[in-house]
């Protein structure tokens, strides 16, 4: 067994021992669950440091692949996993995360036991969704992660839970109806009589290498396109909003904000650090590399939605006064950097985007925390009712402060990279109108700082509420779930050099399909 | 000519750095509260800037210390660098910091002592530290950009010092956020020249710009000097972002004296120094009339204040605006001059408020003072001093790096800038003139502070007696030329055909500077501005009769400068209030028209899904399954009614099903 089908799987084992938890001894599921992710981070980390090393001429490393699904002829499901950088990456952030999330869930009361087993059939879905080459696999643990988030806000979350599990629910059934659509469209178009196709209909590596060889004849629709023109856009498009729903791109954020207010702390986290990568991960696996013609065709409307991302989401952030509704939108609008970035085409802009995914995965997720952090002991969030925290909790407002101007795009923190490499990439954009775009993107930048300035002086800043008085700043355990994504937001900030070189690999081979489609 | 850099150099930041740290972690356990450790930084760092200012100066004139190592590579070649580079702005700026930092951190252990967040305090300046020095240091955009944020962080951080009191923090806001502004001006700067010179290298960007890869597109070179500027705009206070300085008074004084009067607010006027060889003719020129304009309009409101450090900080906005119209005029080395000058005396003035602040017991309206020479005899003659440096008399400091930025705007046919500063000139002397003429001299208007007043300790009075003797001429003979001719790569990438003179790229001295250029009146007229300013600015208060409420500028125009030409209203009920309103209707746009969206098609998936119930039942079967099976768990589990609009979304989903199975018939058929 590789040590990536460990990391997906590790969480099932930990689940079924949970299973097998007596009602009376709960608590036992809390222990199960914190060491089952302690694993899967050793397990993750190991993942991530192969990727490191992948040997010339490879693209993935840790790859197994067996026969999962027969349905006869060449409907063949391969359980086919494998990793390089970007995913690598990515699998470290999740296993990152859920020993900080994991550590937050210390605090849920109510059926603990469903808690942890959820909490860890969550991060199967996660790993396996990152590690999946399949494409048919890569849709049944896309699929997995769903029902799990569902009953995580809709049975642990605040007042309005069922409305926001439900509305996140279908939501994102919604979007992966397009997704499948988009995989059984691909796999008929290529089994078809005359495609010339050879590999496994299914296959990411397969079609990636189809794709590129179809360039310029009608890619890897042309069987259909030939007939309706029109086919390999609407699939595109059609999968482009299966992730664009997850990342989310406005106009399809409104469920995220419902699901992060009635979210708990932990899962908070695990939506706004792992499930929103997903998006844009999906879309540099899957969406581009299959449709990179289309993709040069529709790179303005990609950046104009990332640049209505990053500066509508920031103006309803300015307007919250609900201090995770606020976090929340910050979120729609960071994400929309990943899409300027993915827009513009250029290395710079894939990096930053890429950066983007990892940075915004531990900024966001220290920020929930920090939410969390206070909403425990004030049990509301509403930022007029706040003040003075910093005389009270210095630590917690020292942290909190990194946090936030991480978020801001602080230089020396990482937020910056991913902000600026994106900004330098996506002036370069090889559309027309990309400067134009980008220009108007930076205002995003100005009302970034303007709503978290006048949260830090609303929650910290002032004399201290009487109602805040007595808070205790943070003890050992909330300390210590912060810690593990406050080290990497310093550390790559000065330094990211690690970070960028270990998906490098993929950024020149996207770039080598770039400049084959001759962009 | 590029040299090797010593290796100490990094430890001028590092040293500072690791009192930093110290002091973050173990500061408030620390004997003193750690404030000896962050001085040992300081003087660490002021040690080695000296030392390294005295080798650059045993160098051939043109040759730079310089090195740089990799920060990271993207794929396709671009590599990121971080790099140091030393020539003489780099220098010079060095010992200002690191000296004035030195003395402005011994200041404050006694003007600070015994506040609450003491360690904090010299945490924050330690920090400050830091980063000026990497923003010094930089040979590059990005890591100078750093530096820059990161001030403006330390910025942030300590105006709104004791931000118990919300005014204080709306400073510090208000600092953050129209710096910001111009920073995003500089990052589409930063944006244009990496687009066009593929680097951030102030070297790469001077020999991309000077091997014609802008040919063609003068206007993209102009505007990314303008972006580049405006970064400079917003962190030195140029008009139209001047706003925030005034209001950054709320900090602790000695953060005045260092960030928002030496160090930090002169960044702007280095970085149109360093960057001067991309700016074109008509970049120049917004550059040139920003500056005059800023000078003249924050001289006429410091005619109208009554809080000392108020006026001060109106001199600051001033004087920067000089030092920025010397480099919009062709003569960044004036520029620079007048900048290492004005850190001396200006962190002398402000010092001295400060003196005069602690010995009031923090009261620093001048209806309160008057007549304070008599109880503070140090503090007052190093302010005086530090005031004739200023008002630009003769045999000081200031005297002769105003005359350089006059008669170079002369010289290059800014006549109209030209008598602007001159103008400007006899305003300050008369501000400068009416201030310390109400401190310091007259009858004390409120006797019971007055009683209490008291000479400050040595700690805070010889930071002043050396600042005070910095401002003197005798240490800047030759310092200009000498420091500011031969900037890095100038010699190498002279941009003879976007540059307005040739000094400066060309390295060479013009011998007659000083004699025989300008008009024949001109030195004399400089001289007597200052003056004559200074003495009818003291002298019309003697009789008694005025004090600091007297209008001294016509009515009208005294109302509109005493107003601050109402720029603050007008920003935030303009632009504050607008940016307030459209987030609002975003929001309401959020509920009502996208989320509104998301529930209309709810219905409209519910007809959808009807009539194409029968359409594909193994799939829409499946889906359906799906859903409800979803639903009825949730419904298990919670036991919650479930709303009319769940089931609209149930409907959506049916219908998005409905949709994709048709399109899959019809691809497949």
């Amino acid at each position: 067994m590789s040590a990536l089908t460990f990391a997906i799987f590790a969480p099932i084992v930990g689940m079924i021992a949970i299973l097998f938890v007596k009602k009376e001894e709960a608590e036992k599921a809390k222990t199960i669950g914190f060491l089952t992710s302690l694993v899967m981070f050793a397990a993750c980390t190991y993942v991530a440091w192969q990727c490191f090393h992948i040997p010339e001429g490879q693209q993935y490393v840790l790859e197994s692949k067996a026969l999962w699904i027969d349905l006869g002829g060449s409907f063949q499901v391969h359980y086919h996993i494998g990793v390089d950088g970007l995913s690598g990456m990515l699998i470290f952030l999740t296993g990152l995360l859920s020993v900080c999330a994991a550590l937050a869930s210390f605090t849920i009361k109510q059926s603990v036991r469903g808690y942890w087993a959820m909490f860890l059939l969550l991060h199967c879905g996660v790993i396996g969704t990152f590690a999946s080459l399949d494409m048919f696999l890569f849709y049944v643990f896309w699929e997995i992660m769903l029902l799990p988030m569902y009953f995580l806000i809709g049975v642990w979350g605040g007042p309005r839970r069922i409305y926001a599990a439900i509305k996140f629910f279908l939501y994102t059934l919604f979007g992966s109806i397009f997704l499948l659509a988009g995989i059984l469209i691909v796999y008929f178009a290529v089994t078809a009589e005359g495609s010339g196709f050879t590999g496994n209909p299914f296959s990411i590596p397969d079609l990636t290498d189809y794709a590129l060889a179809m360039k310029g004849s009608g890619g890897i629709l042309h069987n259909f396109a030939s007939s309706l023109s029109w086919i390999p856009t609407a699939v595109f498009w059609g999968m482009f909003v299966a992730f664009a729903v997850k990342v989310p791109v406005f106009p399809f954020h409104t469920w995220l904000p419902d699901a992060h207010v009635e979210a708990p702390t932990p899962i908070s986290v695990i939506l706004a650090g792992i499930l929103l990568k997903l998006g844009g991960y999906g879309m540099l696996r899957i969406n581009f590399p299959l449709f990179p013609e289309v993709l040069a065709d529709s790179a303005f409307i990609i950046g104009t939605l990332g640049c209505i991302s990053i500066v509508y989401g920031a103006l309803v952030a300015m307007a919250q006064t609900d201090f995770k509704k606020m976090v929340a939108y910050s979120s729609v609008s960071h994400m929309g950097f990943c899409l300027l970035g993915f827009a513009s085409m250029t290395s710079e802009g894939m990096n930053g985007a890429i950066l983007q995914l990892f940075n915004h995965g531990t900024i966001s997720g220290m920020l929930f925390l920090v939410v969390g952090v206070v909403y425990e002991r004030a049990h509301h969030r509403d930022l007029n009712r706040f003040g003075g925290l910093m005389w009270r909790m210095p630590v917690y407002a020292t942290i909190s402060s990194i946090a936030i101007f991480a978020s801001i795009g602080l230089p020396g923190l990482s937020g910056f990279w991913g902000e600026f490499l994106s900004f330098a990439g996506s002036f370069k954009g090889l559309y027309s109108g990309a400067k134009i775009i980008t220009v108007i993107a930076t205002l995003g930048l100005v009302f970034t700082a303007a709503y978290y300035l006048r949260a830090i002086q609303k929650v910290f800043l002032g004399k201290t509420n009487p109602a805040c008085e007595q808070f205790p700043d943070l003890d050992k355990r909330e300390f210590w779930m912060i810690m593990p994504l406050l080290v990497p937001t310093i550390l790559f900030g000065i330094y990211p050099k690690y970070l960028i070189e270990i998906y490098q690999p993929f950024v020149e081979s996207f770039m080598t399909l770039v400049a084959k489609v001759g962009a | 000519m590029q040299v090797d850099l010593p290796s100490y150099v990094p430890w001028i930041i590092f040293a500072p750095a690791i009192a930093a740290l110290i002091q973050h972690f173990r500061g408030e356990k620390l004997p003193r509260k750690g404030d000896l450790v962050v001085i040992g930084g300081i003087l660490v760092s002021a040690f080695l800037s000296f030392r390294l200012m005295f080798e650059w100066a045993a160098l051939e004139p043109g040759q730079y210390f310089e090195q740089t190592w990799s920060w990271f590579t993207l794929a396709g070649g671009h590599t990121f660098t971080m790099g140091i580079v030393v020539d003489g702005l780099t220098a010079s700026l060095l010992c200002v910091v690191t000296l004035v930092a030195t003395l402005v951190f011994c200041f404050s252990t006694a003007y600070m002592k015994g506040d609450e967040y003491y360690h904090r305090f010299f945490f924050w300046l330690s920090f400050f530290a830091v980063s000026m020095l990497i923003l010094t240091l930089a040979d590059n955009l990005l890591m100078l950009f750093m530096g820059w944020e990161l001030v403006g962080l330390c910025s942030y951080k300590l105006i709104g010092f004791w931000s118990k009191e919300i005014p204080n923090a709306e400073a510090a806001k208000k600092a953050f956020i129209t710096t910001r502004v111009g920073d995003v001006g500089m990052l589409i700067g930063m944006l244009i020249l990496y687009a066009t010179c593929d680097s951030l290298s102030i070297k790469a960007i001077f020999e991309g710009v000077q091997a014609g890869k802008f040919a063609g597109s003068e206007t993209a070179l102009t505007w990314a000097g303008i972006g580049i500027f405006f970064g400079a705009v917003g962190k030195s206070a140029q008009f139209p972002l001047q706003i925030w300085l005034p209001d950054a008074m709320a900090g602790p004084t000695p953060v005045s004296a260092l960030i928002h009067a030496a160090t930090m607010v002169a960044a702007g006027v280095y970085l149109t120094a360093r960057m001067f060889p991309i700016f074109t003719p008509d970049a120049l020129g917004f550059i040139a009339w920003t500056g005059g304009i800023t000078a003249l309009l924050a001289a006429l409101v410091a005619f109208t204040q009554t809080d000392i450090k108020k006026v001060l900080a109106y001199s600051t906005v001033s004087q920067l605006g000089y030092m920025i119209m010397g480099v919009g005029v062709g003569a960044p080395w004036a520029g620079m001059f007048h900048l290492t000058t004005h850190a001396m005396f200006k962190a002398c003035l402000f010092l001295g408020s400060g003196s005069v602040i602690h010995a009031m017991h923090h009261a620093q309206d001048l209806k309160d003072m008057g007549g304070l020479a008599k109880k503070m005899p140090i503090t007052f003659a190093t302010f005086s001093i530090a005031t004739l440096a200023l008002a630009g008399a003769p045999f000081f400091s200031g005297f002769l790096s105003k005359d350089a930025i006059l008669i170079e705007a002369w010289e290059n046919g800014h006549g109209a800038l030209f008598f602007i500063g001159l103008g400007a000139a006899f305003g300050t002397a008369f501000y400068m003139g009416r201030l310390v003429y109400l401190c310091f001299l007259g009858k004390p208007r409120n006797q019971e502070k007055y009683d209490h007043a008291h000479e400050s300790p040595w700690v805070m009075t010889v930071p002043l007696i050396i600042l005070a003797a910095l401002s003197l001429s005798v240490f800047y003979d030759g310092f200009a030329d000498k420091f500011y001719r031969t900037p890095a790569y100038a010699a190498e990438f002279p941009i003879t055909e976007t540059n307005t003179h040739a000094y400066w790229t060309t390295g060479q001295r013009p011998d007659d500077f000083h004699e025989g250029h300008g008009p024949s009146w001109f030195h004399t007229v400089a001289m007597l501005m200052g003056v004559i300013g200074l003495g009818v600015g003291g002298a019309i208060f003697m009789s008694g009769k005025r004090n600091e409420k007297t209008r001294l500028l016509p009515s009208g125009l005294h109302d509109l400068a005493a107003g601050k030409y109402y720029m603050d209203e007008l920003y935030l009920d303009g632009f504050v209030a607008s940016a307030n309103r459209l987030a609002d209707g975003c929001t309401w746009v959020d509920d009502n028209i996208v989320d509104g969206l998301v529930n209309t098609s709810g219905k409209g998936g519910l007809v959808l899904g009807v009539v194409s119930a029968d359409a594909d039942q193994l799939v829409v079967d499946g889906a359906v399954n799906l859903t409800a099976a979803a639903t009825q768990g949730a419904g298990a589990v919670a036991s919650t009614a479930q709303s009319g609009r769940v089931r609209n979304y149930l409907a959506a989903a049916l219908g998005v099903t409905a949709v994709a199975v048709v399109l899959l018939v019809f691809v497949i058929g």
